[in-house]
This record gives C-alpha cells, structure tokens and sequence, in this order.
C-alpha cells in the first residue's frame, strides 16, 4: 500500500518526462539509424548511413567552432557574473538588483536579439554615433561575424550565471575574507584562495546552465553571424528544413546530445566533489 | 609612547553621522595581556577592527611598536586576529588553515610543516591535523583560529570574543590555557570581551568602555576596588549605589547624606568639597547579614527584610528591603554554619565596615 502511494506521486512527473522527454530522445535516436526518404521523411530500412555521412571534416570543423563559440563565450560570462554576483550579493539593494536581472526574460528572446541588430547593425546606434561623431567614415561591420555571435550569447545567458552565483555567493560568510587579508593575503590572494573554493559550486552550476543552451544555440548564429560562426545546431535545421536529409539531422542531435550529457557529467562530478584534504600549494 | 606596542592617538571613528569611536587614546605595552571590555555596541569591536586594519579611520592614527600603521591595509600589519565565529575556512583542514599565512609568504614546505605542526602542538591539537572545520568541536575550532593567528608571529595578537560562543565550563578551561600560552609566546595580547569575568580573571590591564569612551584603565584590581565612575562600578561586579549629598570632609572620611538610607559614612578617593552631589558605591560582598543586631559593629547597622533570594550553589544573593532601598547582599554558604541561612521575609540587620562605602562619582560640586 505504502509503496504504491509512492508510485502515485510521480506519475504525472513520469508521464510527463516520459511523453515529452524520453520519447523524442527515442524518435531521434531511431531516425538517427534509418534510410533517408527521397523527399525528406525517413523509409523503414535500418543503416548506418547518417553516420557515416557524420564523419565528414565539415562536420568536425563545426563542432569545434561550436565548443570553441560557446566556450568563450561561458568563459566570459563566469568573468562578469562573479564580480557582479559578488557585489549584488553585499549590496542592500539586493531584491532591486535581482528585479533589474530578470526584466530582460520579460521581453521575447528572438525580439532581444533582433534588439541587437538595431543596435550594432550599419544604420544601427553604434554606427550612427560613430558616424556623426567623424570617427569613421563608413559603417563598420559589428554584425554577422563571430564575436557579434559571442556577444549576444553572452547578453543571452548571462542571467543564468549571475543567479546561481548570487544564490552561492550570499550564503558566503564575508568575514572569512577579512581572515585572509589578516593573514597577509592580498585582496586578490583573498579572492582566489578563499572566495573562488568556497562558491565552486555555484560556478559550477553557472558554467552547466550557460554552457549547455549556448552549445545548442541555433537561433542566435542564425541571426547575428556567418558562415565563420555556424553551430550544430544552424546544421541540424539546415539538413531538416534544406537538404531535407532526416537521419543526418537526427544522427548529429545524437551526438549533441551525448556531447552535452558528457558535460553534464563531467560538471556534475567536478561540481559535487568533497574539498580536498591534501595540503595545497 | 616610545616602548609602547600598540599606541592608539586621538582616533575617531563614526559609520555615517553614528560616532562609534570618540577620541580614544591608549598606550599598550609589549607583552600586555590588555583587555578592552564593554556592553555591546560600546565600540570596543570597533577599536580592534581599527588596529587590525578592516577600518579606516575617522580621525587620529595608530602606531605599532612605534611605526605609524594608520593607512596600512590589514595584511601588512604585523598583527593577527583570532575572530569571534573563528572564520576558519571551511575548504581547508586543520593544517591547511593554519599553514595559510605561510604559503601566502611562500615559505619552504619543509619548514611549513613543522612550524605547523609546532604551533598545532602549542594549542593541543596535534591530533586533528588532517580533518576539516567542520568536524571540530567548537573549542578546538578556537584553538585552530588561535595557532592560524599566532603561526604569522605577529607582534600583537587580537581576540575578538573569542570565548562567547562557547559553553561555560569550556569558556574557563580554555580562558586558562589562553593565559598560559601568552606566558610562553610572550606577545601582546588585547582581549575584546563583554564579559567581565573574563577580564577580571587574565588581564595585565582592562581598559572599561561605553558609548564610543574610554573610562578607566587600569588592574583588575584599581577597576574593581577603585572605579571612576557609577558605570564601572555597576559593569564590574555588581554594586549598590548611591547618590546623595556630602554633610562633611575629614581627610578621606567623608558623611554623605543618602536618600535611601541617611548620612552613611563613606571612604572618599577622590577629593571632594562639602554639599557635593555625589555617588557611592556598596559592593554586596562587603555588606554583612545577621539574624540578631549586632553589638560590635564600626559600621552603620540597617533593620530589614528579606525579599528575595536567588541561590547559586558557593553563595546566595539576597535582596533586603531596608528603608527606602533594596541592597543587594552576597551570602557565602559556609558548611556547617547554621547562622548562613536565611529565609524569605525574614526581618534581618545587615551592617558593613565603614571603609567598604565607596565614593565612585562627584556628580556637582
């Protein structure tokens, strides 16, 4: 009786994930191993094919763009979220902060970055300033190239860092800071030995919740980059909706997929490990 | 000033338009045992802060050992501070903690080592070297904060509170081991505490501050037997007080002319002129409870009665109504000694020797 309860709880829980999760991760993976339809579609033939398609240089080139994209752009994202987590977390106004992090979720994400393109855009503010000030004398081109990619992830995901951060970094007893600089540290020695382990988890999650969606990003390379700046998933919609070619487009969000959930698990081991006992140096 | 280990000059410290430190002046000598004692919020945490370096000042400076460490930040002052909530960093073990200082000035790890290992044996802790904060009790957690802080060989060691989070019988052990290690690394200590107990029992000097003011320095024994105001006299121990008029002046034999209980004789320290206002003080140890009036008493003798009484084990303290006031009496339990015990409501005399009355305070003259 007892047990059965139990069950009862997560059903809605598992019907949930199970109808929405679970089986289209299956869809997938099963289209991922079919024939290709002639007219996009899959045909009923098992096969190997996406797979070996997969294994081109383009691919691989991709991939690596993709990782080195989101990489840089987690990386920055860390730098900017920890100072600016650190001083929402000792200011008084810390509910006024937290608001003005959220206001931007109010507006639609595609609308945020077609923002962007009024903004750095050749009749964009930037340009237009420029302009009028006699810096330049033409446009420069700050859209559809790499870095206007980086940034807008940036811009994009931002949030997710500062919030798990700001959660970490408000438990964090300030005085153990002071203990350092008493014990000759500097401020910087202080914030590296002392304040870095102590929120490693919450730079953990931060890096999980910022890498994993801007790996998958699709929307914004489409957008404000180029062919320099394609990602996976640009890949995955142009084999689905152009090439029509079904079982590639499945094959490579398996292997998103798998490359996200290694992450995943390399974050969470890292993340959820005991501090280290051994002396440091 | 010359000598002098700390020297503290004309600081002023305010937060805002809120003054937390007014004026202070204080010279501390090498090897003190210096305690700073006061209710909470008398800025006493804050005077520490300030010579630690988490603080800048208002106004004034301070020097340590003669050098003028005002506008030092906190990691190039040669003192250490052992915290009140300890601040161990909770990612580091025992050994971690206390080798901080020195892997921050990059000391050979060889040497590390065993100056760890002596200084986690000064404190008794050789045995927990490799366990993390979190496994400590909160009495070796203190003693780690302690050997962390003494490891940098400052020339003056802080404690703030260090004891207030501990239970009592702890607080006595370890208040005793703190002395005998200052015995033996023979450091300046200044001790920040609210517990006079604790001062009483340690301290070289105690300097007694409230709202922002040093109001006396001095012994144990000048602060407890000879305070300057009614505020010491009533934060040091516990006391009777006083106010009334001085009748007349003979040398130190002066007769004050209390409301509460008429013209007492009191013994007057401080030179004072007839029909000044004044305070005196009566500490309850020094007033004496019998059943019977007694015969032979040099001192003023009281009818009363006996309106409460709180017992702690080695004594009772009784409150007796007499005239217009309520004394406050301490009874010591002698074993075997009926004539100790006294019961509510009982009418009693009490009387005390004329040299125990105290002036504390000239409020007019």
């Amino acid at each position: 009786m007892k047990s059965r309860s139990g069950y009862a709880y997560i059903a809605p829980l598992s019907l949930w994930m199970g109808l929405l999760l679970l089986a289209p991760i299956g869809i997938i993976l099963s289209y991922s191993f079919l024939k290709r339809g002639l007219y996009g579609g899959v045909s009923n033939q098992i096969t190997l094919e996406a797979y070996q398609q997969l294994w081109s240089p383009l691919y691989a080139k991709v991939f690596l763009n993709t990782l080195l994209l989101s990489g840089i752009a987690t990386v920055i994202m860390i730098l900017m979220a920890i100072p600016t987590a650190y001083f929402m977390a000792r200011s008084k106004r810390k509910t006024l902060w937290l608001f003005l992090i959220i206001i931007p979720f109010w507006t639609n994400f595609l609308i945020r970055i077609y923002a962007w393109i009024a903004i750095l855009g050749n009749n964009g503010i930037v340009n237009q300033c420029l302009l009028r000030v006699g810096w330049i004398d033409q446009p420069l081109r700050l859209l559809y190239n790499p870095l206007s990619v980086i940034l807008v992830l940036v811009y994009t995901y931002l949030p997710f860092a500062i919030l798990p951060l700001f959660s970490t970094i408000e438990k964090f007893d300030f005085s153990l800071l002071e203990a350092a600089r008493d014990l000759g540290a500097t401020r910087f020695q202080a914030f590296y030995k002392v304040l870095i382990p102590a929120i490693k988890s919450g730079i953990f999650s931060a890096l999980l919740f910022c890498f994993i969606p801007a790996f998958g990003q699709y929307a914004v390379p489409a957008l404000v980059g180029d062919s320099r700046s394609y990602m996976m998933g640009n890949i995955i919609a142009r084999e689905l909706t152009i090439t029509r070619n079904w079982p590639l487009s499945a094959a490579i969000s398996t292997l998103l997929t798998l490359a996200t959930l290694f992450a995943l698990m390399v974050f969470v081991i890292q993340g959820s490990r005991p501090a280290r006992v051994k002396p440091i140096e | 000033m010359k000598g002098c280990s700390v020297t503290i000059k004309g600081v002023n410290k305010s937060f805002g338009s809120t003054p937390i430190l007014k004026n202070i002046d204080l010279e501390i000598k090498k090897g003190e045992f210096f305690s700073m004692l006061g209710p909470s919020g008398c800025g006493k945490t804050t005077l520490l802060r300030c010579i630690a370096g988490f603080e800048p000042l208002s106004q004034g400076a301070i020097f340590l050992n003669d050098r003028d460490v005002t506008t030092l930040p906190p990691n190039e002052r040669p003192v250490n501070t052992v915290f009140q909530n300890y601040a161990l960093f909770p990612h580091l073990s025992v050994f971690d903690n206390v080798a901080f200082s020195l892997r921050i000035k990059k000391i050979k790890t060889s040497l590390i080592e065993d100056k760890v290992r002596h200084y986690l044996e000064l404190v008794k802790l050789s045995d927990h070297l490799y366990k993390m904060p979190n496994q400590l009790s909160g009495g070796q957690r203190q003693r780690v904060a302690i050997a962390r802080a003494l490891i940098n060989e400052p020339e003056v060691l802080l404690l703030d509170e260090p004891l207030s989070a501990l239970d009592a019988k702890l607080r006595h052990q370890l208040l005793v081991d703190l002395d005998a290690l200052h015995d033996e690394v023979g450091i300046t200590f200044i001790y920040v505490t609210h517990d006079q107990q604790e001062a009483l029992g340690v301290s070289d000097r105690i300097a007694v501050m409230n709202q922002g003011e040093i109001l006396q320095v001095g012994t144990a024994f000048e602060i407890y037997d000879k305070p300057v105001n009614a505020f010491v006299a009533e934060f040091i121990g516990e006391t009777n007080l006083f106010n009334g008029l001085v009748e007349s002046v003979s040398g130190t034999n002066l007769m004050v002319n209390t409301k509460q209980l008429g013209i007492i004789p009191v013994n007057g320290a401080i030179p004072v002129r007839t029909s000044s206002q004044v305070t005196v003080s009566l500490r309850p140890e020094k007033v004496k409870l019998f059943h019977q009036r007694p015969v032979d008493s040099k001192g003023p003798v009281y009818e009363g009665i006996v309106e409460e009484i709180v017992y702690a084990g080695y004594q009772s303290r009784i409150y007796v109504q007499v005239e217009g006031a309520i004394i406050k009496v301490q009874q010591p339990h002698i074993v075997g000694a009926g004539s100790d015990h006294f019961s509510w409501k009982e009418p009693v005399y009490i009387t005390w020797d004329p040299t125990s009355c105290c002036l504390v305070e000239v409020i007019s003259t």
